[in-house]
C-alpha cells in the first residue's frame, strides 16, 4: 500500500469510527447532573454577591446556621441544631451540630460563625447584602458549639435573613489564603458538593463531598449526596439549550427552557416538567416625585386599564398568576381578602378617572390637558420579558387613551437612572420570602431613593412596617401587613402585574428534585437527587 | 527592513494607548454602573455607594484611567469588578478560545474558498462557475446564526455526530477537538462565500493581464498559467481581506460563540460591556488591538513576498 493510499485509508476509518460512534457528550459522565443555564455567576463568595445564580450553588457548597423550607415558611435547622431566643427577642443563642468540617479538613466551630457574620456585616467587605443583617449588633462565639447573636431590636426576620445564601458560613482561614481569589479560584465550606472546576462562561464543576454528615432535616437524604457531580453548563442561546435537554445528555434539568416549547415538551415521555410557584412579583411603579403621576386619578387609570390575564398568558404562557396585591400569594402575610380591595380590569373606569382628572380624548385618541399629551415614558430592562409587556401594556393602555414610551435599558444603566429619579414609571419584579423583604424595602420612607424608586412616604405604613419587624403577636402580623397592603393597593402607587411561575424541566430519569422557591433559586441543596441507569 | 519594522511596533503604542483611552472614556461616558449590579436591585442607596467607594468607582474619571493605566504599565491589567479575577486570566483564556476557534475556521475556509474562486476563474461561464458563485450568493445572505442552528440540528441532533455545544475540554483532547468542529464549520462557512468570489475576480483580473498572455503565446499549459503566474498576483487583495477578518474575528465571534456556547473573547467582551465591567473592557480591547496591529503588521510582510517588487525601508 503506498503512503498515499494507508494514509486516505486511515482517514476514511477515523471519519466511520466518528459516525458510527456513539454520540459524543463529553460532559456527560456517569452519576453527574448536568444544569444548563444562560448566564454564568461572578463569584462564590457568599459576602460579594446578590445574583440568584451565584446562591443556588452557594447552597450546595456551603451551609447555613438555619433553613427555610419548601413550604417557604417554616424555619427548620441547618448547622445550628437547636436555638433560643430571649423573651425580648434580643439575644439569638444557636447550639452547633458536632463533626462538621470544611471540604479542607479544617472542623467547623463557633468562631466561624462569628468571623462569617462581621465579615458579612463589615462596611469594607461591601457586601452587596449587608442590608439584610443590618440589626445585628454583635456576634459572640461562647464557647466552640455556642453562638449568641445580639441585635439592636427584636426582629421577626433574622432567621429568614440567616437561611439566606448569603448567610454561608465560610472558613476563614481560607479566605485569609486566597484573598481576592476566594470565591473564584478556591471555595471551602461545609456543604454537601465541593468546588472543583470552574472554566468561566462554560462549566462549573462541583463533586460530592463524602463527609458530609449534617444534612438539614428538611431533605430525605442527610449524609452524603447521590449524585457523584454536578455540573452548571453555561449555554447563552435558548434554541441550543433547547436542543441539550431534549437530546439527553448535554444537559439533563433547566429552568431556562423558552415557555413556548412547554406545550410540546410536556408531552414528552423522555422529560418531566415541574411547575412551581416562587415568592415574587412583577409590577409597574410610578414615581410620585413626577407630576405627571402625582395625580392618584392617572395611577388609578392605569390600574384599571392593565389586563393582566393577557400578559400572564399571551406572554407568558400561562406560567403564573396575575396580581392583585404587593405580596406574592404563597409567602405567608399576603392579603387574603385582596380581591375585594384590588383594582378589576375596567376600561370604562379608567376612562371615567382620566376624564375626572380633567385628560380629554385627542384628535388621535390620546388624552390632552392643558395642551400636553398623556404621554407615559415607562422604564425597564431590555431582556427576561419586559420588552414584551411593556409592548401590550403599551397597546392597553392606548385603549383609554393613554401613550407609552418605552424606556428599555440594560441592567448596568438602568438601576442608576432609577436611583437618579428620572424614571416616571418603571417595570421591574422581585423575589420575597416575607412580607417585610418587599414591603419594607419598598415602601418605607428611609429606604428612598432606593430601592423605595417611588417617593412614596406615609408615616402610618412607616410605623406599620417597623412595627411588623419586631412584635412578636402573630395575629397583629397579620393585621399590620393587610392594612399596609391595603394601603399601597389604596395609593395606587404600583401597579401589581403578575407572580411569576417557574418551570423546571428535566429527563425523566433525574428523581428527587424537588425546586425549593426561596430566593427564587430553583435548586437547594441537591442531596436527594439521583439519576436513574 | 528591521527599521520599518522597528517604526511599525512603535506606532502601535501610541494606537493602543488612542484605544484604550477612547474606550474608557466613551465607558464611563454612556449611563451605567457596575457597583449597581453587584448590589442588585433591592441595595439601599448606602450600600450602592459603599461598594462604589470600595471600587474606587467613585474617583474622577481621569483619577481611574491614570490609576488603570500605572498599573498596566507595570503589567498589571487589574481585577474583574464583578468576579474579582485577574483580567489578564480572563482574557488571555478567552483569546486563546477564541484563537482556537477562528484559526481552525480560517484553515478550512481557505482550504475550501480559494480552490472554489480559482476554479471558477479558470473555467468562466462553467456550470462549475455559475452553480459555485450562485451559492456564494446565497450563501453571502444567510445569517450565521441560521447557519449556525442549522448545523447544529443536523450533524448534532438529527445525526448525532458531534457534540451540540460547549467548549469540551483542550483542544489536544478528543473532547475538545470534536466540540470546535461545528463552531469552526460554522464560523468558516460564512467567509467561504465571500474569499470565493473574491479570488475569482481577482484571478480573472489578473487572467486578463499581459504577461498571462506572454505565457500562455509560450506555450505555457493553461494549469501552469493560472497556478504559476496569476494566482500570486491575484492573491494580493485576498491576502489583505484575510488578514482584516482574522484580525477582526479575533476581537471576537460573537455570534457564533453565542450559539455554540463557546467561551471566548467576543461573549467575554459583550458581557464585560453590558455590565461596565471596565477593566475586563479594556483587557479584551487591548488584546484585540494588539492583534489587529499584529495581522496587519504580518499581511504587510505577506505583501512583500508575494510581490517581491514591494520593498519596505
Amino acid at each position: 500500500m503506498s503512503s498515499r493510499t494507508a494514509w486516505w485509508t486511515a482517514l476514511a476509518v477515523a471519519l466511520l469510527l466518528v459516525i458510527a460512534g456513539p454520540r459524543p457528550t463529553a460532559h456527560a459522565q456517569p452519576n453527574t447532573l448536568i444544569i444548563g443555564q444562560p448566564t454564568d455567576a461572578d463569584s462564590l463568595d457568599p459576602h460579594k454577591v446578590s445574583a440568584v445564580i451565584a446562591v443556588e450553588r452557594m447552597y450546595n457548597l456551603y451551609d447555613t446556621l438555619v433553613n427555610l423550607d419548601f413550604d417557604m415558611q417554616t424555619i427548620t435547622p441547618g448547622l445550628a441544631e437547636s436555638w433560643t431566643i430571649s423573651p425580648d427577642g434580643k439575644l439569638y443563642t444557636f447550639k452547633l451540630k458536632r463533626g462538621v468540617k470544611f471540604h479542607s479538613g479544617k472542623p467547623f466551630t463557633a468562631q466561624d460563625v462569628k468571623y462569617s457574620f462581621d465579615r458579612w456585616r463589615d462596611p469594607a467587605t461591601a457586601s452587596p447584602t449587608r442590608s439584610r443583617v443590618a440589626e445585628v449588633e454583635e456576634v459572640i462565639a461562647k464557647d466552640d458549639q455556642t453562638v449568641v447573636i445580639r441585635t439592636k431590636d427584636r426582629s421577626n426576620y433574622l432567621l429568614f435573613n440567616l437561611a439566606s445564601g448569603f448567610a454561608s458560613i465560610v472558613n476563614s482561614e481560607a479566605i485569609k489564603q486566597h484573598g481576592a481569589n476566594y470565591g473564584t479560584l478556591a471555595v471551602d465550606g461545609t456543604g454537601p458538593f465541593k468546588f472543583k472546576e470552574w472554566v468561566l462562561r462554560d462549566r462549573f464543576v462541583v463533586e460530592r463531598n463524602p463527609e458530609y454528615r449534617w444534612g438539614p432535616p428538611m431533605f430525605k437524604n442527610r449524609g452524603p449526596a447521590t449524585l457523584e457531580r454536578v455540573v452548571w453548563r453555561v449555554i447563552p442561546e435558548d434554541a441550543t439549550r433547547l436542543f441539550e435537554l431534549e437530546q439527553g445528555g448535554g444537559i439533563n434539568v433547566s429552568r431556562w427552557i423558552a415557555f413556548s416549547e412547554l406545550p410540546r415538551l410536556r408531552k414528552d415521555p423522555k422529560l418531566r416538567v415541574v411547575d412551581y410557584k416562587v415568592g415574587y412579583v412583577v409590577y409597574l411603579g410610578f414615581n410620585m416625585n413626577k407630576e405627571l403621576v402625582q395625580d392618584i386619578h392617572v395611577r388609578r387609570a392605569v390600574n384599571y386599564a392593565v389586563k393582566k390575564d393577557d400578559i400572564v398568558n399571551e406572554i407568558f404562557y400561562g406560567v403564573g398568576t396575575p396580581a392583585q396585591g404587593p405580596v406574592s400569594p404563597i409567602v405567608a402575610g399576603t392579603l387574603k381578602d385582596v380581591g375585594k380591595v384590588a383594582y378589576e380590569y375596567s376600561p370604562a373606569k379608567a376612562r371615567a378617572q382620566l376624564d375626572e382628572a380633567g385628560w380629554k380624548p385627542g384628535p388621535d385618541g390620546i388624552r390632552v390637558k392643558n395642551g400636553k399629551r398623556l404621554v407615559l415614558p415607562i422604564h425597564a430592562i431590555a431582556g427576561y420579558g419586559y420588552p414584551d409587556t411593556l409592548t401590550l401594556i403599551q397597546a392597553q393602555l392606548r385603549e383609554v387613551g393613554i401613550d407609552v414610551e418605552q424606556v428599555l435599558l440594560e441592567e448596568a444603566a438602568i438601576w442608576g437612572r432609577l436611583a437618579a429619579g428620572e424614571h416616571t414609571v418603571f417595570a421591574m419584579g422581585n423575589p420575597h420570602s416575607n412580607p417585610d423583604e418587599i414591603l419594607m424595602f419598598y415602601f418605607h420612607s428611609r429606604n428612598r431613593p432606593t430601592p423605595n424608586r417611588f417617593g412614596f412616604s406615609d408615616p402610618k405604613v412607616d410605623a406599620l412596617l417597623d412595627e411588623g419587624r419586631t412584635n412578636p403577636d402573630k395575629k397583629r402580623l397579620e393585621e399590620i401587613y393587610a392594612e399596609v397592603q391595603k394601603k399601597v393597593i389604596e395609593s395606587a402607587v404600583w401597579v401589581p402585574l403578575w407572580h411569576p411561575g417557574r418551570v423546571m424541566i428535566m429527563n425523566a430519569h433525574v428523581t428527587g428534585l424537588r425546586p425549593h422557591a426561596v430566593y427564587d433559586v430553583g435548586y437547594h441543596k441537591l442531596v436527594d437527587v439521583s439519576i436513574a441507569p | 527592513m528591521r527599521v520599518y519594522i522597528a517604526r511599525r511596533l512603535l506606532l502601535t503604542v501610541p494606537t493602543i494607548l488612542g484605544t484604550s483611552l477612547l474606550v474608557f472614556l466613551i465607558l464611563h461616558l454612556v449611563p451605567g454602573d457596575p457597583a449597581s449590579v453587584i448590589a442588585g436591585p433591592t441595595a439601599p442607596a448606602d450600600v450602592v455607594a459603599n461598594i462604589r467607594t470600595q471600587l474606587g468607582l467613585d474617583q474622577p474619571i481621569l483619577v481611574q484611567y491614570w490609576r488603570y493605566l500605572s498599573s498596566a504599565l507595570h503589567g498589571d491589567l487589574g481585577r474583574s469588578i464583578l468576579s474579582r479575577r485577574q483580567v489578564s486570566d480572563e482574557v488571555a483564556g478567552a483569546f486563546l478560545n477564541t484563537l482556537e476557534l477562528v484559526i481552525a475556521a480560517r484553515v478550512w475556509s481557505l482550504l475550501i474558498g480559494i480552490p472554489i474562486g480559482v476554479l471558477a476563474a479558470a473555467r468562466r461561464r462553467s456550470i462549475f462557475d455559475k452553480l459555485s458563485m450562485v451559492t456564494a450568493l446565497l450563501g453571502l445572505s444567510l445569517p450565521i446564526f441560521w447557519i449556525g442552528l442549522m448545523a447544529m440540528w443536523l450533524f448534532a441532533v438529527k445525526l448525532g455526530w458531534l457534540p451540540i455545544s460547549g467548549r469540551g475540554g483542550p483542544i489536544w483532547t478528543g473532547a475538545g477537538l470534536l466540540h470546535l468542529v461545528l463552531p469552526a464549520l460554522t464560523l468558516g462557512g460564512v467567509q467561504v462565500p465571500a474569499l470565493a468570489r473574491l479570488t475569482r475576480s481577482s484571478l480573472l483580473e489578473a487572467l486578463s493581464q499581459d504577461y498571462v498572455r506572454t505565457a500562455r503565446a509560450k506555450g505555457l499549459a493553461e494549469r501552469l498559467v493560472v497556478a504559476k503566474h496569476a494566482l500570486k498576483n491575484a492573491m494580493l487583495p485576498v491576502v489583505t481581506v484575510i488578514g482584516l477578518q482574522f484580525a477582526g474575528l479575533l476581537g471576537g465571534a460573537v455570534v457564533t460563540e453565542t450559539i455554540f456556547s463557546w467561551p471566548g473573547l467576543g461573549r467575554l467582551a459583550v458581557t464585560a460591556i453590558l455590565t461596565r465591567d471596565f477593566p475586563i473592557v479594556q483587557g479584551t480591547i487591548l488584546v484585540s488591538a494588539v492583534t489587529f496591529v499584529t495581522i496587519n503588521l504580518l499581511t504587510d510582510f505577506l505583501y512583500a513576498v508575494l510581490d517581491p517588487r514591494i520593498k519596505y525601508t
